[in-house]
């Protein structure tokens, strides 16, 4: 067992853990945020995305210790004081999800590339989703989504 | 709950204390990335006993500048590949074949070190690095340093010559000179996250009067290990138009030596190195121009 400590969605938490376990399992089953789906297990599906220190990674494929004293952001982060993310308002608006099983990984992933890139282009994001799989929608709503949000960020800070 | 076996993490602070910690333990590995190691942690399949998280030394991700050479730190990440590549030109195949790897998650932290030290036969690495004259810089536990061409790195399908207390530490590549371009083209069913069918990098170096200075053609996933294309020097002074693309084309695919698997058979993979020998010929072609 290691004793680890490390910030997730701005808040400092500390965790006693198997030096084995995935920051996916810690996410999950230690710290009870759930909105982090486990799919592949495999980095292929995309669904346990995270941001690791302003990056977009497949929490599956990181070892929860690896993390130790960095910054995650998980879906649960986006929303701010009970106000949903533009990202969030977005997705709902062009109806970017029919399961919703690969959502909070998509909506990572779109995070990431508008902390990078806030204005992208449909390719840039076509290229940024390239990790995520979706089994419902088609994609097309989830770009549209993306593109949505990238509008109501700039109007918002204008 | 995972699955994962059960195993130790050390996050060793030196190259020198790590090589040390594998000495001690034959059940212990190093990890990079992780993206490959973690799958085969997942599924238990190589009894590993303690992983040794490299990625906490200090300057690991660090991308140097010398007179003669860049050096890469064996944490540097797929994602400080694509970036610096757009920043310097000339390896440009470098960049696209960083950019073809895994997903953007899986570039975020896997590592070019980690992608040849894997050993693959298709990895997507091999090909750059071999037409760049990568070379690896190695410690082991005994405190022996050397640096290894990338060419003889390679000792079969997932097998490097590296003993298990011998750890890459940075992959250095000469600065280019001149009028030099690159590209990687890697033919695979899926744009994301596939492996390569087949992968062909070129490089291509031309004198003030447009011939052919330095030419050289690094392949993927059609042998046991990346191969470099041998005897192209003597196309040297030759334009480069229409008739020696398709000799170095030719010469490309006389190099190959693929295999029939369930990606596809060794006649598709011969006619594909063909393809995209010319492809990437074109590529630096419309680089110069």
């Amino acid at each position: 067992m290691k004793k680890i400590g490390l910030y997730v969605n701005e808040q400092y938490r500390e965790a006693e853990i198997e030096e084995s376990l995935r920051l996916v399992d810690l996410l999950r089953d230690e710290l009870h945020l759930t909105g982090t789906k486990l799919g592949c297990g495999e980095g292929e599906c995309g669904a346990c995305t995270v941001l690791l220190d302003g990056r977009a990674v497949s929490s599956c494929l990181v070892l929860a210790c690896h993390a130790d004293g960095g910054h995650v952001m998980t879906v649960e982060g986006l929303e701010k004081d009970g106000k949903l993310h533009p990202l969030q308002r977005a997705y709902m608006d062009c109806g970017a999800f029919q399961c919703g099983f690969c959502t909070p990984g998509m909506l990572m992933s779109s995070y990431a590339l508008l902390l990078q890139n806030p204005d992208p282009t449909d390719e840039e994001i076509k290229l940024a989703l390239s990790g995520n799989l979706c089994r419902c929608t088609g994609y097309q709503k989830i770009i549209d989504a993306v593109r949505k949000a990238a509008q109501m960020m700039k109007a918002e800070q204008a | 709950m995972s699955m994962t076996s059960r195993f130790l993490y050390e996050a060793p602070t030196s190259f020198a204390q790590a090589a040390a910690k594998l000495r001690e333990c034959a059940g212990a590995r190093a990890l990079l990335g992780g993206t490959d190691l973690m799958v085969l942690l997942e599924k238990n399949l190589l009894g590993v006993e303690k992983v040794l998280d490299l990625t906490k030394i200090p300057g690991v991700r660090d991308i140097e500048e010398e007179e003669e050479y860049y050096f890469f730190g064996a944490g540097v990440t797929f994602a400080q590949l694509e970036q610096w590549a757009k920043a310097h030109p000339a390896y440009r195949a470098i960049g696209e074949a960083a950019l073809s790897i895994g997903t953007p998650q899986v570039r975020s932290i896997a590592t070019w070190v980690g992608n040849l030290c894997n050993a693959v036969p298709s990895c997507d690495m091999g090909a750059p690095s071999l037409i760049f004259q990568a070379a690896v810089h190695t410690l082991d536990a005994a405190g022996i340093e050397k640096w290894l061409p990338v060419k003889a790195l390679f000792a079969g399908p997932k097998r490097t010559v590296l003993k298990h207390d011998e750890l890459v530490t940075h992959i250095r590549i000469p600065k280019a000179e001149g009028q030099t371009c690159s590209s990687y083209q890697k033919f695979g069913p899926r744009k994301a996250s596939d492996l390569a069918c087949v992968g062909v990098g070129a490089l291509l170096k031309q004198d003030a009067a447009g011939r052919v200075e330095t030419l050289r053609i690094g392949l993927g996933a059609v042998g046991p290990t990346p191969l470099l294309v041998e005897g192209l020097e003597e196309f040297a002074g030759r334009t480069l138009d229409d008739a020696l693309i398709r000799d170095i084309c030719m010469a490309a695919v006389r190099a190959a030596k693929p295999i029939t698997d369930f990606r596809a058979t060794e006649e598709y993979r011969r006619e594909l190195v063909g393809i995209e020998t010319e492809r990437a010929l074109r590529a630096c072609m419309d680089e110069l121009r």
